[in-house]
């Protein structure tokens, strides 16, 4: 490897197999980290949505690995595309590529992803469809139904977005999805998720940006991208898709720990748009809404709360520092309240630990930590409120938090400093 | 209020030129006026074209094609009424134009008022208008411009019984600015057309002011004091303004001209352009280097204007008596195509056709430092005729289509104030608007491509040159750098394939892509990079680094 080359995050050979390509319409990219058991197949359902349903348009299939040690990268390199794999109505018109970008400089997500924004901008895609190889099962329509709304021109990002039973997925409803919303005054539904489509305006626009010299964003890309295309008015669109199974091998705590890092990743690096108080772009929903609503996930939440209410006593002389008396007063009170109160409490306390990170009273991964019990006991709090709820009721409680979010929003405003 | 980068839109401005009465004739009288011309805004605006240079349209006996002014605020009625002036002007600001007219402000015509005042009576209130003499041994030695037909800067009036200074014409009476009535009268007629909305000015032959005696009567400091007068006037009272200099000097000595940001905004290279052509003649880069090399830097606000051909002649002033006489023989080999110190031939004609070196040449003049002006009907590769006087030999009509008149006039044809060009190879039935915007790939499209991609990026109207020098003399490479964006460009000066190997080292890492078509090129590393052209190729390069 050369010295420039090692600077770069495109190796040579990576560089070699573009120029190769040249100019695509269509970049479905596939950032795979240990992916042996599914990556084939997904391999082949791209293949086959180029053939069936693209079959004039150039396109390309790149593999960012991210330093899989299970054979994942030889697998993709190695699917083969027989007929008797595929379902096929047209013989391709074109050459079909498929670039291998092994792993090259920091091994990660984050890497893979750049990697791929960088090649969308050189082969000047105008269409990227990044695929989740731990998603749901990948088939020729689901990625034809990423590609057509970007492709179409009607839609500069497209994400995910999933019929859940109201009482799972606490950490988007109860926190990323109200706050995202209150904040950046957008309409959408799923700020997290790693699978996406977007145009190649939108992809060169990313790739110019500092966020991936940034330490946090290897766990923040998801949350980013999506704010990044609010706050610079790109069109947003979302797709109807099965919800994703939980992530493993992280904790809760970590999980909870690094959404939070997260959203201030994404605060600071808005922080002009959101306190302009300015509107977020319409947001239009493409695919068939699933309707039936799958039965929630159980856990023991009870046992969680108890936890969480334990921890935070443990922590009260840090939280006293963060919250304001009376929200902390009323935090450590076992008293009856309404859900009213109990959301406007919750959000209070989201906005103070959100200002504490700009102010630098102490710092963001110490305030991050702090924060953890905080949601653990919101979480158990409101699935034990809803615990006999139908899920419309349930949903209910979702707006209606969504609602206190976006009035007390001032509270955020007014109290973040800019540019710490 | 406009922003900085506003106020400074002219280092982003791609110009074109043009005469109103070559344009377009909208009543039929032979003569392009300005309703033909806000007829065609359209297309102007298509070819990517951001500001409209006029040659003078001031009432005019026309002995110098208008250049001989006899009335500074109003317009020839040949090309229509103050009235369709400021329509034009709108419909041009409209389409996102703006509109810069010719100054000149150093002769009027022997038929202007003030003159005839002047020379009515020594003691008339204009008399000292004019540069007068009772005899013409003053300012002996300094040289005559006009070579072809002047034998004097003097010329005797006889019904003042007295001489009169002319540095061009002797119909062209040069007006005294040691004067402040002549100063304070030029700023009249300059608020005159900026409060219409003009964009700026076109001033011609700047240099020849001011006189001295022991001089030679150009570029004196009382010249420069003129012009920041002038300039004060003007950023005392509108913004966005531009003053474009001609002066016709070799770079350090238009220098001065743009002072410390307080005089021109602009001013023409007049030696970069003969350098255009000999480099591509010779095959070789020297000239073109040699020169840029020898430019000195200018203010931050100020910028060049380049340009291959205009109105006048491919002047051949600045260049030794050597290269003038290498150009003569290459591309004026018939008597009739020289006049003056020049040749009075268009670019096509002069690339014989050629769209290969058309193209590399306007290639050339939209990746070199400067704003670019475009010759009107150059983007089709309209031909001369060099049978006609003076250097009316390139301002023949537009050639829109191929049918009556080439769509410039409903007149008789022998009514047009100049025939068509009407060869079988330039000719408008085979060079025209109309032809060449059905066809994909005519020279007016790619010209078109070739102004979008350079608006592009600021790159190339604000950025700084370095020359890479490869061993093969007949490649000139360079880059162009502003702040984080950088572009290469390498053109082959020749008429067959070359190889040339580009030593990079601080390009590094670089990924280069060709700018008109994506493609991708193999990064840049510390060996020689090796790049294989065709004929006459050249080559824009975005480099990123990834």
């Amino acid at each position: 490897m050369s010295a420039v080359e090692h600077e770069s995050i495109l190796s040579d050979a990576l560089l070699r197999q573009l120029m190769a390509v040249g100019q695509v319409d269509i970049l479905v990219g596939l950032p795979t980290l240990n992916n042996a058991a599914t990556i084939a197949g997904i391999a082949r359902a791209i293949n086959s949505c180029f053939i069936r349903d693209f079959p004039r348009l150039r396109t390309v299939m790149i593999n960012a690995d991210a330093g899989s040690t299970d054979g994942t990268a030889e697998l993709v390199r190695d699917a083969s595309f027989t007929e008797g794999d595929v379902v096929q109505t047209s013989q391709p018109l074109r050459t079909l590529h498929r670039v291998n970008a092994p792993y090259h400089g920091l091994p990660g997500k984050l890497t893979a992803l750049r990697t791929i924004f960088a090649a969308t901008a050189l082969t000047q895609a105008k269409t990227l469809v990044v695929i989740d190889p731990a998603g749901p099962a990948t088939t020729p329509d689901r990625i034809t139904d990423l590609i057509t709304p970007i492709a179409r021109g009607e839609a500069e990002f497209l994400a995910p977005r999933h019929r859940r039973h109201p009482r799972d997925g606490a950490l988007v409803t109860q926190l990323v999805r109200p706050l995202v919303r209150a904040v950046y005054r957008v309409g959408l539904d799923e700020p997290l998720g790693s699978e996406f489509g977007c145009s190649g305006r939108f992809a060169s626009h990313c790739l110019d940006r500092e966020i991936w010299e940034r330490d946090a964003a290897r766990f923040a890309i998801d949350l980013w991208l999506r704010t990044e295309a609010v706050a610079n008015h790109f069109t947003l669109g979302q797709l109807w898709r099965a919800a994703p199974s939980a992530a493993t091998g992280t904790t809760l705590r970590q999980v909870v720990r690094q959404i939070f890092l997260s959203l201030i990743v994404s605060l600071r690096a808005h922080e002009t748009f959101w306190r302009s108080g300015a509107e977020g772009p319409a947001v239009r929903t493409w695919g068939q809404d699933p309707g039936t609503v799958p039965a929630p996930a159980e856990w023991d939440y009870a046992a969680l709360g108890q936890q969480a209410r334990r921890d935070i006593a443990e922590i009260r002389p840090l939280l006293e520092e963060v919250l304001e008396a009376p929200v902390l007063a009323r935090l450590l009170d076992d008293s009856p309240v309404t859900d009213a109160q109990e959301d406007e409490l919750w959000v209070r306390m989201v906005y103070a630990f959100l200002v504490a990170t700009s102010q630098g009273r102490a710092t963001v991964e110490q305030l991050a930590d702090m924060f953890v019990p905080l949601y653990l006991w919101r979480a158990s709090t409101f699935m034990s409120r809803s615990a006999s709820d139908t899920p419309d009721l349930a949903q209910a409680r979702l707006d209606a938090l969504c609602d206190t979010f976006l009035r007390l929003r001032p509270a955020l405003a007014s109290g973040w400093t800019v540019g710490k | 209020m406009p922003t900085t980068a506003d106020l400074q839109w002219y280092k982003d401005a791609v110009f074109y030129q043009l005469h109103v009465k070559s344009f377009s004739d909208s009543n039929g009288d032979g003569i392009g006026d300005f309703p033909g011309l806000t007829s065609k805004l359209d297309y102007i605006a298509s070819l990517g074209i951001k500001c409209l240079w006029l040659q003078p349209m001031y009432p005019s006996p026309f002995k110098d094609d208008g250049y001989d002014i006899s009335d500074y605020t109003n317009v020839h009625p040949s090309y229509g009424t103050l009235s369709e002036f400021q329509l034009f002007l709108e419909q041009a600001h409209a389409r996102g134009l703006r509109v810069i007219i010719e100054l000149v402000m150093n002769h009027t015509s022997d038929q202007h008022a003030w003159f005839a005042e002047a020379r009515s009576s020594r003691d008339n209130p204009r008399r000292n208008w004019y540069v007068w003499s009772d005899t013409d041994d003053r300012y002996k030695g300094v040289r005559i411009i006009f070579v072809d037909t002047e034998l004097s800067n003097w010329a005797w009036d006889p019904l003042s019984k007295s001489y009169y200074w002319h540095r061009f014409f002797s119909h062209q009476p040069d007006l005294n600015f040691d004067n402040p009535e002549v100063r304070d009268e030029i700023w009249t007629v300059m608020k005159f057309w900026l409060d219409l909305g003009v964009d700026g000015f076109r001033v011609d032959a700047v240099p020849y002011l001011v006189e001295r005696e022991g001089t030679s009567c150009e570029n004196l400091p009382e010249t420069h004091l003129v012009i920041k007068e002038l300039r004060a006037k003007l950023d005392a009272h509108y913004t966005g303004k531009v003053l474009l200099a001609e002066a016709n000097m070799w770079p350090e000595d238009v220098r001065p001209y743009f002072g410390a940001g307080d005089e021109f905004h602009m001013s023409f290279h007049f030696p970069i352009m003969p350098r255009m052509f000999m480099a591509l003649r010779l095959e070789d880069r020297k000239p073109l280097i040699d020169i840029i090399e020898r430019t000195p830097p200018i203010p931050d606000s100020c910028q060049w204007a380049t340009f291959l051909r205009n109105h006048d002649e491919l002047t051949l002033e600045m260049v030794t008596d050597d290269e003038r006489q290498y150009m003569w023989d290459e591309y004026a080999q018939d008597p009739r195509a020289r006049i003056n110190l020049g040749i009075r031939r268009r670019l096509a004609t002069l690339m014989e056709g050629d769209r290969r070196r058309i193209e590399l040449m306007n290639g050339l003049l939209m990746s070199l430092p400067g704003s670019p002006i475009m010759y009107y009907g150059d983007e089709i590769g309209m031909g001369d005729n060099v049978y006609l006087g003076d250097r009316n030999a390139v301002r023949t009509p537009m050639q829109w289509n191929g049918g009556v008149n080439a769509g410039f006039s409903q007149a008789d044809p022998e009514r047009l104030w100049l025939p068509l060009v009407s060869n079988t190879l330039y000719g408008y039935q085979a060079v025209n608007v109309e032809s060449q915007q059905r066809n994909a790939t005519s020279l007016l499209n790619w010209t078109r491509r070739l102004i979008e991609i350079r608006s592009s990026t600021p790159v190339f109207g604000r950025g700084a040159i370095e020359f890479l020098k490869p061993a093969n003399h007949r490649v000139l490479a360079f880059t162009r750098r502003l702040d984080r964006d950088t572009v290469l460009v390498v053109c082959n000066l020749a008429g067959t394939a070359q190889f040339a190997e580009l030593e990079m080292p601080s390009l590094g890492g670089a990924i280069p892509i060709e700018m008109f078509g994506g493609s991708i090129f193999p990064r840049i590393g510390r060996e020689p990079y090796a790049m294989m052209m065709g004929p006459y190729d050249f080559y824009w390069f975005r480099l990123r680094w990834l």
